[in-house]
């Protein structure tokens, strides 16, 4: 059941062993254990690749009626407040040109984070803003990266 | 993907216990872990046992009413690490190390975690990890070597996989082509006895995937594993102990050093949930894992802080 030929590690590999092996044999550690097992690290060797993948909106309907949307009158600002790990309201509607402000209002921080890219807020604090205006139609998924199950949708109409 | 659709209820029907050596007992319908006391050490000082340490959401930085004081319970996480009385064989962090990614966060979790006396240190990524870079500062400060952050070990006749499913934020938890090919070679010379770890940040079983516990397409990896007698999955992410077993493969979620998160389904969101502060010690712990050569399995131990 323990077969005890570990598979070689290929010397390449070497300092990214290293590297992960963040606390070594603790030499000033007197505990009852044996010597330490030998780790073999395996690490892929393909590139990193990004993780990120751009999606595109969905595209616009003219009739966007969504349950429990807001929409915010033509040429006017949108506000979106985050509050107890939600974004409120969780649908907004805004005519294109329309510039949504968000303000966290929790004590943890948060983000506003496009799915698709294409607008992104730095970690808002409590207190902290973040605008972006939106110059095209589409539906805009986005969510806090630092909360993902935190989702909202803006959608823009011409 | 195992309990994909489940309701809470039915999800905690189909827990179950397993294993001679695991420490759990069931009250009210709820699973809960049952902490024992300093003994129960003699499957860890087998010396040809292999022990190892689990350690998860320690979230470095995090500053709310649900724990004023994360470093500090981090700082007692290790200090159990270093008081069991027998050297871990290695410890593994899996994920949210940090709060909000910064430099100085992984400044400061690095720094702790070198204080950690254990036969090595590792890690996988939390989504924490990766705010607003997609993982590049958790890369910068854990895979200095570069590329990818998931990665294999063979230690005493086990062989560990430790995955990365937390940096897909449009699919939360999500592995990926890349990562699922990798796994396939990995497993590809290991005859169906070597015992499997499988370390992961979000579960790869369907714990509650409203709230992205669970990983779309962790039924490729599964599938996989199916081969093998002994499959361990360990995961963090849900701030609580929680226990599923299919077949060959038996899943742990494990317990947070930071602040506890809601049971599946008790309330709207994932939110930090405040306890008395004479209580919260009861629900952040560490989690000892042991095989024993010949054993009917790993015995899984959780640990509170003191």
């Amino acid at each position: 059941m323990f077969p005890n030929i570990p598979r070689l590690v290929p010397a390449l590999l070497a300092p990214a062993v290293a590297g992960l092996l963040l606390a070594g044999c603790g030499g000033s550690d007197s505990r009852s254990d044996s010597p330490a097992a030998p780790i073999v690290v395996h690490r892929p060797d393909v590139p990193v690749t990004q993780s990120a993948t751009t999606t595109a909106n969905a595209a616009p309907t003219a009739t966007d009626t969504v349950p429990g949307a807001t929409a915010a009158p033509s040429g006017a600002g949108a506000a979106v407040e985050i509050a107890g790990y939600k974004f409120g309201p969780q649908t907004l509607t805004v005519p294109v040109g329309t510039t949504v402000t968000w303000t966290n209002n929790d004590d943890d921080p948060h983000t506003v984070t496009a799915k698709d890219g294409s607008f992104r807020s730095d970690t808002l604090h409590k207190g902290s803003t973040y605008q972006h205006t939106f110059d095209s139609p589409g539906t805009y998924t986005y969510l806090c990266s630092i909360h993902p199950f935190m989702v909202a949708t803006v959608v823009v109409t011409k | 993907m195992i309990g994909l659709g489940m309701t809470r209820r039915q999800l905690l029907r189909h827990s179950t216990w397993f294993g001679a050596g695991v420490l759990f007992t069931v009250t009210g319908g709820e699973v809960a872990s049952r902490v024992i006391g300093g003994s129960g050490h003699a499957a860890a000082a087998d010396p040809g046992a292999l022990h190892f340490v689990q350690v998860s959401d320690s979230h470095i930085g995090f500053s709310g009413p649900a724990n004023t004081d994360v470093t500090g319970s981090f700082a007692r996480a290790i200090q159990t690490i270093n008081s069991l009385p027998v050297r871990p064989d290695f410890v593994m962090h899996t994920g949210d190390l940090t709060h909000l990614s910064t430099a100085a966060q992984f400044d400061q979790v690095k720094q702790m975690m070198s204080g950690v006396r254990a036969g090595g240190v590792f890690t996988v990524p939390g989504e924490h990890d990766g705010v607003g870079d997609h993982g590049k500062r958790y890369r910068a400060a854990f895979v200095p070597a570069g590329g990818e952050a998931w990665y294999s070990l063979d230690v005493k006749g086990v062989h560990v996989l430790a995955l990365v499913n937390s940096l897909s934020l449009e699919k939360l938890g999500h592995l990926g082509g890349d990562q699922i090919d990798w796994v396939r070679r990995d497993l590809a010379g290991l005859s169906a006895d070597t015992p499997i770890v499988v370390f992961s940040h979000i579960p790869l079983f369907a714990m509650y995937p409203a709230w992205g516990w669970g990983t779309d397409d962790a039924a490729v990896v599964l599938s996989l594993l199916r081969r093998f007698a002994s499959v361990t999955c360990l995961n963090g992410h849900v701030h609580q102990v929680f226990t599923l077993t299919d077949g060959n493969v038996t899943f742990h979620s494990a317990t947070t050093t930071a602040y506890p998160l809601p049971h599946p389904g008790d309330g709207p969101a994932p939110t930090p949930v405040v306890l008395p502060a004479d209580k919260l010690g009861t629900a952040l712990g560490i989690r000892e894992v042991t095989y024993r050569p010949g054993g009917p399995g790993p015995a899984v131990v959780e640990r509170r802080l003191r």
